[in-house]
């Protein structure tokens, strides 16, 4: 419902209520702190895919929030508005053109945080902002259907449980294959497991090959683990939407689930928000501590190996790979020298990309923009700069640990014909699997088993 | 990658990354330009028909696209086969030469 | 020297003083009325970070210009912030060093010292300026108080250096002119841009504490994870 200047709409009103209740400290902060220096400008790669346009610049985006603070909580704001650049929000029209800014020209990467000398932290009060926008149903249609879905469903992708038993089923025969062992199993809810394993949708919905990798990893390492029949989705759109409650929902139903299933471990598969979502954000979230130790699973395949648990062998991986360290791997989790050094043990050729670990470029598909179809065109625009990384490497493969991240740059790739392929550690871990002797051994042992039950059949 | 000859109308006919705005605008010719902007090199086979045929009655019926699993047991193929039919995969291959729109999320 | 200095190097900066200090603790007290967001989870970062050494390490960041991208790739913007601020530190201290020491202004090397540093940084804040207003980025982002507050300084760094030999031989309109500018500067502040400084050190403390808790700070380079005993 629109309204006239000094009339404020219905949805107006509510953002401005609920960005009292949901500011703190740390935000008033940041908000308050920034000296419009502009040392953030060129950190950020929309500015730098849209040289001479102010309007990507990190603080300009900031201070279309900014602005609303001003104007309404803070001091010089409420009393001279025009000298500090205050104002306020009135009609639907200002309340998506906001939505266009928050949603449309920030991934969340915080590149500008990590290079602010005030320390100013946009991506958790764009977050905030996107959140009161969710909040009155203001927001691109594909984050609404997702939220939707994985408030519904209890992932991101719809998919239901009777298909997700049935993939892991469908897996677990494919792994009984490859290792020649029809006891091999894929443990559904077994109880008081090591490691309760939990994965992203796409891995379920679109390509089950990584929960296969996974399976033959934790087989190789002879591993007490389990996937769980529910909460078994890491993802968070809680995260990207700005919905606290969502992201306490979503987490809560995966650590309820470790919680019955009395595991000790739980190891989430190769995703940047999803890790950071659950490890990190979501017991904030979900308002409950967790009392079970969580880790990526790059730790634990790197772990393996360096414990001797599996062998790997980097020639099974031929040809030249460089490294996407995802943003909320790198920036929000540090989590930069375990992947590397898990990829240079099943490569030979690793190439760095320049910048990298805290200080890369995004992918331009984090913060929910792979669900944002009406600004694809504008994020591709802002991948040059990550094109022009991936080409100087002058490598065939990108490796990343990140769902979104191999979303993002699958669609750059193919946008800027770099003709890469994207890959995660998970698939050249289990690629570069040792495991002949296993193989031979139960092929062995098997068929003995068989002539033996043969025999007495007879 | 381009789409290119087909005619639309005044509409925008083509969501982002080149899927289908609109089911219904799919045709089997459209199915055909838009295979070969996705690596099948060599035209739609039987095999490659009945799993786009699957996936447009389940997106019909579900307004989704089905799950791989679906694809590879109700269709009676192997998930090699699959990729080997459409290698960009389910989504940027089999639903995007299905006439599905792009879902949403990541893909 | 007249009533009129006399007052305005006086009175009127204690004045200014109090009232600063007055708006500056109850702007404390209203920053700390919001709630601080709590942490439950854990510290879950890797090797050696926690949240103390994040904040330890981002508080010390400002000292470490090639720890950050934005002051390494600058370093002559970083060399600039460096000299405005040691001026913005002398000019304060030649506005207490007036009235109470005017003894260490007879040293014509303690002078010479004060007028290095304000007068770099006037020419700094002239830098500024052109800047703020060519720079199509930076004018974006611009508000009347940041034009304002760099005016402000800029024009009160070049008094500071007009008045550091503390002689009114010649008139006493530039010390007038200097303590009425350092007056009216006290008092803006609070409510300014400029009183970032109040909040550099929770900024800083909190982002380091969040990154130090997620093993983001300090910076590492060594895989660190816990072999299985």
């Amino acid at each position: 419902m629109s309204s006239t200047k000094n009339e404020r709409s219905y949805k107006a009103q509510k953002v401005l209520d609920r960005m009292g209740q949901k500011l703190n400290r740390q935000m008033v902060g940041s908000l308050t702190a920034c000296v419009h220096c502009g040392m953030c400008t060129d950190s950020c790669h929309y500015v730098l895919a849209n040289p001479g346009d102010p309007t990507f610049a990190p603080a300009y985006k900031a201070d279309k929030i900014r602005k609303l603070f001003k104007r309404h909580y803070d001091w010089t704001g409420k009393v001279f508005p025009k000298w500090v650049k205050a104002g306020s929000v009135y009609t639907d029209e200002e309340l998506q053109e906001l939505k266009d800014i928050v949603f449309g020209k920030c991934t969340n990467c915080r590149r500008c945080t990590v290079n602010c000398p005030m320390g100013v932290d946009l991506a958790t009060f764009n977050r905030m902002a996107r959140g009161l926008l969710c909040y009155v149903g203001i927001m691109p249609e594909g984050v609404e259907y997702v939220a939707k879905e994985q408030w519904e469903i209890g992932n991101q992708m719809g998919v239901l449980k009777e298909d997700y038993i049935e993939t892991i089923e469908w897996q677990e025969e494919e792994l009984q294959s490859e290792m020649e062992d029809p006891t091999a199993k894929i443990p559904i809810d077994k109880p008081d497991s090591n490691i309760v394993y939990v994965i992203n949708p796409r891995e379920i919905k679109h390509d089950p090959r990584s929960v296969l990798d996974a399976a033959k990893i934790f087989y190789a390492a002879g591993e007490d683990y389990t996937m769980p029949s529910e909460g078994w989705d890491m993802t968070n759109f809680g995260l990207f939407n700005g919905d606290d409650d969502l992201g306490g929902a979503v987490a809560g139903r995966v650590y309820d689930k470790v919680e019955e299933l009395n595991g000790k471990k739980l190891v989430i598969s190769e995703c940047g928000h999803g890790y950071r979502s659950t490890r990190c954000e979501g017991p904030n979230w979900a308002k409950k501590d967790i009392t079970f130790e969580a880790e990526s699973s790059v730790i634990t395949m790197l772990k393996y190996i360096k414990e001797g648990k599996i062998k790997v062998d980097k020639s099974k991986n031929p040809g030249s790979y460089t490294f996407h360290d995802s943003c909320n791997n790198a920036r929000s989790c540090g989590l930069t020298e375990e992947p590397r050094e898990l990829l240079s043990l099943v490569v030979e050729d690793f190439r760095e990309m320049y910048p990298n670990r805290a200080e890369n470029y995004c992918c331009t598909g984090g913060g929910g923009a792979m669900s944002m179809a009406e600004y694809r065109p504008s994020r591709l625009k802002s991948a040059k700069i990550k094109a022009d990384q991936l080409t100087a490497t002058g490598a065939k493969t990108v490796v990343t640990s990140c769902h979104n991240c191999v979303d993002g740059l699958t669609d750059l790739i193919g946008h800027y014909k770099l003709g890469m392929d994207v890959t995660q550690l998970v698939n050249l871990v289990a690629n570069a699997l040792v495991i002949d002797d296993i193989v031979d051994e139960n092929k062995k042992k098997y068929a003995e088993k068989e002539e033996v039950s043969s025999g007495a059949a007879q | 990658m381009e789409t290119t000859n087909i005619k639309t109308d005044s509409k925008e006919t083509f969501h982002c990354e080149d899927f289908l705005n609109d089911i219904n605008f799919w045709s089997i010719d459209i199915a055909e330009i838009l295979a070969k902007d996705n690596k099948i090199a060599n035209g739609l086979t039987a095999d490659h028909w009945k799993v786009i045929m699957y996936v447009r009655e389940h997106y019909l019926k579900y307004e989704k696209g089905p799950a791989v699993v679906r694809v590879v047991k109700d269709c009676g193929i192997s998930f090699k086969e699959l990729c080997t039919l459409f290698p960009c995969g389910l989504v940027r291959g089999a639903y995007k030469v299905a006439g599905l729109p792009r879902p949403p999320g990541c893909i | 020297m007249s009533n009129l200095l006399h007052f305005s190097e006086h009175t009127l900066q204690e004045v200014a003083l109090v009232l600063m200090a007055t708006v500056y603790f109850l702007r404390i007290k209203w920053f700390l009325k919001w709630p601080l967001g709590k942490e439950r989870q854990p510290a879950t970062g890797l090797g050696d970070t926690n949240p103390k050494k994040g904040a330890r390490y981002s508080f010390g960041l400002i000292a470490k210009p090639w720890a950050m991208e934005s002051t390494r790739s600058k370093p002559f913007m970083y060399a600039q912030f460096v000299v405005f601020h040691l001026g913005v530190v002398a000019s304060i201290t030649l506005s207490f060093i007036i009235p109470y020491g005017p003894g260490l202004l007879m040293s014509s090397t303690f002078v010479s010292v004060i007028q290095v540093l304000v007068g770099a940084a006037f020419i700094v804040g002239v830098m500024r300026i052109i800047r703020r207003i060519s720079n199509p980025y930076i004018r974006a982002i611009s508000s009347p108080d940041d034009h304002f507050s760099l005016i402000l300084l800029t024009s009160w760094f070049a008094f500071a250096f007009l008045a550091a030999p503390n002689d009114i031989s010649g008139g006493e309109g530039v010390m007038l002119t200097y303590f009425i500018l350092t007056a009216f500067f006290l008092m803006y502040v609070p409510f300014s841009k400029i009183s970032h400084y109040l909040y550099y050190p929770f900024t800083r403390t909190y982002l380091g504490r969040h990154f130090g808790r997620r093993g983001v700070f300090p910076i590492r380079r060594k895989p660190a994870y816990q072999v299985s005993k």
